[in-house]
């Protein structure tokens, strides 16, 4: 609902508007809980974390999906960016592979619609993988397990690219994080956050962070652009991977514009931004004030709606 | 054109199996094979639904009902999939009149993920900004006119006129404003647009000049940054309200709906054109059935017309087969009565044939028997006279030399004694001979009397009496005359006679002399065989008694030395014997039975014997015999 109450005639004039365009349903609030996995600890799910964990997608076979996305390390791997075959770094920050099941789009451009486009991505791109499907399937087939787990599992029973990505789509769609406090909270445990979150979280609506960051995953099913009042770029250089969608669509519209992350584990997924350039959680906050929703947000509401922020660390089951 | 049975059954099995094989291709045409976009209609009602879904959340987003854009994504989802499993469906069975509809779907559905898309990034930010807006004014008009009511108090100051027209003209404009951009966010027109933008442009010009004055209205306490603030907000609305405007136009007018209904109009004459097809082919399918019904009821019936025509050829075979079997059964009959009376006939020529032979034999026997008899009886009459002198003289010649020895004795004085002695020896001699004259003389004489007993037949006087106690009383006096003159004897009777038996009229003393005679030559011959045989050798003799028709038939039979094959035929010839002679054995036993049982009693007399097994003599009496004294005599 909208916050502002004071002005009787505006608050009734809203809501005459809003009983005009549709008949009134019981609202639907702007975070839902995030949903418990639905087949973890099953055969595919194992299989999967498998794959996740095995360097064959990389081309010189040093690194796996867990070296950049850790699961120690809440999906990431806590540098400003990723550090791609052959150590070289790239230019953008990873993304957590935590509740990424409920990004709208997956990477920060949003480029990537299922994770068999991400996984498609990762090992065409030379910074990640640069590696190709033949000899991954080709060094698959090495592993006797694989072949085994394969053939035990799929009807065709041979280790494809249908059937590697069906694995680790599998293993990244139990990667959910429930039962945060903040969660807990909203299932009506009054206790589950301090009073100081509870505040934060009044500020986070308050201050209209929530239009963005909603749903579930609070974030990661919009696209935005980074500096909607003011210019994010201006006086600097824009390295490529600044522009954001711009890259996929070349719409001059879509300059900068990157997903809305999600800001669940947000504590343990730092450093923040696209590009990794934002250390802590406080700097965030006010940065996004600024640019984001247009005003400056004081020290001491900056602290509560951090306080608040970390109440969104999930349980996270696979480490 | 004439057909054979053979190729018309043919024919016909063959046309019935091509009916069913074509009926049931179209059945599998028209029945089994599915409609190729079956399941349409469910996919093009959950396109709308999703559709429909998508519509409302977007509504809903746009007026802050729903705050979280997940419906607007699971919808989007939801419309692709249903285009995806389109897509998958015409790839599967393509046709180009689908395609084409479903292109034109497939490419609304895109238009409007990214119209959403674009909403999605606009409408947060209008959003916040309506109420970062609302919120900012609704403070700084509630402060100012708050300070308004409290500076009415100081009139007295010489500004408090000019601050509070500023301050109303504040007031004044930013309520217009706040009012004006609420009605505008709801009922966006490009009039109100550019209205606001002129009232956003005159407070700012308003607030920066009052802001320079400020020293002018010392007791106007307005936050002119705050103002600044709801002012960026207000531009913003004013920037993006047009944009999501035009999405919304944009949103509402993409042609999903339209596409859909083009594509299920395509689908329903795919789907009507398949119906219609089936029906027909139903149609033919009924008809064929029919069809195929008519004819195998043809054929049923022909087929009963068949095993009908069969069965009566059957039952006309079965009853000729009777027939013939009958037939064959009377003729066998006929030829067994033939058979069996040509061998009865046969027989009885055999036995008329065998008759005639004994007849004949009994006759050659008779005659002989007869001539034998007459012979004796003739001889003995003729030596009986002799022989009676000679008896008589014999006995007078001993009773002379008995005198003559007397008359010796009393005078023997006078006699030398050596005469004497020699006389006397003489006379000794004399009445030797003279008894051993009478000795032999006599048994001539018994001989003869025997021979006479052929022809005595006639004066014995016949009664009628009970064989069994006849057999019996002469069983008694065989066995102790033969015991007395054999000793150790032993010998097991087995008597089998008939409890019911007529009596028979016959000579008993006559037909008693037969019953010795025959149980004696009996005795004698299991004697004899004794003697020569083994231990173990029980003399044993079987007497049966039995009435036969009118005849009472007396069977003797004894295990003793038998009869050789040689000499059977003589054994009732007169003065055949076997016994050493000179005992008292004339060889005339059975010649005198036969002679009483055949002639005297017209019965008959037969043996059988095997050497060293049996011999059995059977008596033959009729009951009643009527004639016979006439022939004998």
């Amino acid at each position: 609902m909208v916050k502002v109450t004071r002005l009787g005639s505006i608050k009734v004039l809203i809501f005459i508007q809003l009983c005009l365009v549709s008949t009134v349903q019981a609202t639907e609030g702007p975070v839902i809980p995030v949903p418990y996995p639905t087949s973890q600890g099953s055969d595919k799910d194992e299989l999967g974390e498998k794959l996740f964990n095995d360097p064959v997608f990389s081309r010189d076979h040093s690194q796996s999906c867990n070296s950049c996305h850790s699961l120690q390390k809440a999906g990431t791997d806590r540098l400003p960016h990723y550090i791609g075959i052959n150590k070289l770094p790239g230019t953008l920050n990873t993304p957590t592979v935590l509740n990424s099941k409920l990004n709208f789009r997956q990477f920060w451009d949003g480029r990537a619609k299922t994770f068999a486009d991400v996984i498609d991505d990762h090992i065409q791109d030379k910074t990640v993988f640069a590696n190709s499907w033949e000899k991954i399937i080709e060094d698959l087939k090495k592993e006797k397990t694989h072949v085994d787990s394969f053939k035990k599992l799929y009807p065709t029973g041979e280790i494809n690219i249908a059937n590697v990505k069906d694995a680790l789509t599998t293993f990244l769609n139990n990667l959910l994080t429930p039962d945060s406090p903040f969660d807990k909270f909203l299932g009506g445990d009054q206790t589950a956050i301090s009073d100081d979150a509870k505040k934060g979280y009044e500020l986070f609506q308050q201050y209209g962070c929530i239009t963005c960051h909603e749903g579930p995953n609070f974030g990661g099913n919009l696209v935005q652009k980074l500096g909607i009042y003011q210019d994010y770029y201006a006086g600097k250089t824009p390295l490529p991977s600044d522009l954001g969608l711009y890259n996929v669509t070349k719409k001059e519209n879509d300059r900068y514009v990157f997903k809305v992350p999600s800001l669940r584990n947000i504590e343990l997924t730092g450093p923040y931004l696209h590009d990794g350039s934002v250390a802590t959680l406080e700097e965030m906050v006010q940065l996004m004030g600024v640019y984001q929703v247009g005003q400056p947000i004081p020290k001491f509401q900056v602290d509560n709606i951090v306080k608040f922020l970390k109440t969104l660390n999930g349980t996270q089951e696979n480490q | 054109m004439r057909l054979s049975e053979t190729t018309k059954t043919i024919l016909t099995r063959f046309f019935i199996a091509l009916t069913i094989a074509v009926i049931i291709g179209i059945y599998y045409f028209s029945e089994r094979r599915p409609f190729e976009y079956a399941g349409y209609d469910k996919n093009v009602n959950l396109l709308q639904r999703y559709n429909a879904e998508l519509n409302e959340a977007v509504v809903k987003t746009r007026f802050s009902i729903l705050e979280n854009y997940d419906p607007i994504d699971n919808a989007l989802l939801g419309l692709q999939s249903i285009v995806d499993e389109f897509n998958a469906a015409v790839r599967a069975s393509p046709n180009e009149k689908i395609r084409t509809k479903l292109y034109a779907l497939d490419k609304s559905v895109k238009l409007k993920e990214d119209l959403t898309y674009t909403f999605k990034r606009i409408n947060p930010i209008l959003i916040n900004a309506i109420n970062q807006f609302s919120t900012l004014m609704a403070q700084l008009i509630e402060s100012q006119t708050s300070s308004s009511a409290a500076e009415a108090a100081l009139s007295h100051d010489i500004n408090f006129q000019i601050t509070q027209d500023v301050r109303n003209d504040l007031i004044q404009k930013m309520n217009d404003l706040l009012r004006r951009t609420l009605i505008y966010v709801n009922m966006p027109d490009e009039k109100t647009h550019s209205q606001l933008l002129s009232m956003v442009t005159e407070l700012e010009k308003l607030a920066t000049d009052t802001e320079k004055n400020i020293q002018k209205f010392p007791s106007l306490d307005f936050d002119f940054k705050k103002l600044q603030l709801s002012l960026v907000y207000s531009k913003k609305i004013l920037e993006l309200q047009p944009q999501i405007s035009l999405i919304d136009e944009k949103l509402f007018e993409v042609p999903v709906i339209a596409n859909l209904n083009n594509l299920n109009e395509a689908f329903y004459t795919l789907a009507t054109n398949h119906q219609k097809k089936s029906s027909t082919y139903r149609i033919i399918l009924y008809v064929l059935v029919l069809f195929l019904l008519i004819v195998l009821r043809w054929a049923f019936n022909k087929l009963r017309g068949m095993v009908v025509a069969l069965n009566i050829e059957i039952q006309r075979k079965n009853k000729a087969e009777k027939e013939l079997e009958e037939i064959n059964r009377q003729l066998e009959q006929r030829v067994a009565e033939r058979t069996r009376e040509l061998s009865s006939k046969n027989k009885d020529l055999n036995q008329a044939l065998s008759d005639l032979k004994d007849t004949q034999e009994q006759l050659i026997i008779q005659e002989k028997m007869a001539s034998v008899g007459m012979l004796t009886t003739g001889i003995a009459h003729e030596i009986k006279n002799p022989l009676n002198f000679v008896n008589n003289f014999s006995d007078i010649s001993v009773e002379l030399l008995n005198e003559l020895n007397d008359e010796l004795q009393s005078s023997k004085d006078k006699i030398d004694q050596n005469a004497l002695s020699s006389i006397e020896d003489l006379i000794t001699d004399l009445k030797t001979n003279c008894e051993k004259i009478k000795e032999h003389g006599e048994r001539a004489d018994n001989i003869v009397k025997t021979m006479l007993m052929h022809s005595q037949e006639a004066g014995v006087q016949k009664e009628v009496f009970d064989v069994r106690n006849l057999m019996n009383d002469n069983i008694q006096i065989a066995l102790e005359s033969f015991k007395g003159i054999h000793e150790k004897f032993d010998v097991t009777i087995n008597k089998n006679y008939a409890s019911q038996l007529e009596n028979v009229l016959a000579a008993p003393q006559a037909i008693g002399r037969v019953f010795i005679y025959v149980l004696d030559n009996a005795f004698y011959a299991m004697r004899e065989r004794q003697k020569q045989s083994v231990e173990g050798y029980q003399p044993t003799l079987d007497i049966s008694i039995q009435q036969v028709d009118s005849n009472v038939v007396i069977k003797v039979r004894d295990n003793g030395t038998g009869i050789p094959k040689k000499t059977i035929d003589k054994v009732f010839e007169p003065f055949y014997t076997t016994k050493p002679t000179g005992k008292g054995n004339t060889g005339l036993g059975l010649s005198i039975c036969y002679d009483t049982v055949v002639k005297q009693h017209k019965g008959e007399l037969r043996v059988q014997s095997e050497e060293g097994v049996y011999t059995e003599f059977t008596i033959s009496l009729p009951v009643n015999p009527r004639v016979g004294q006439e022939i004998v005599n």
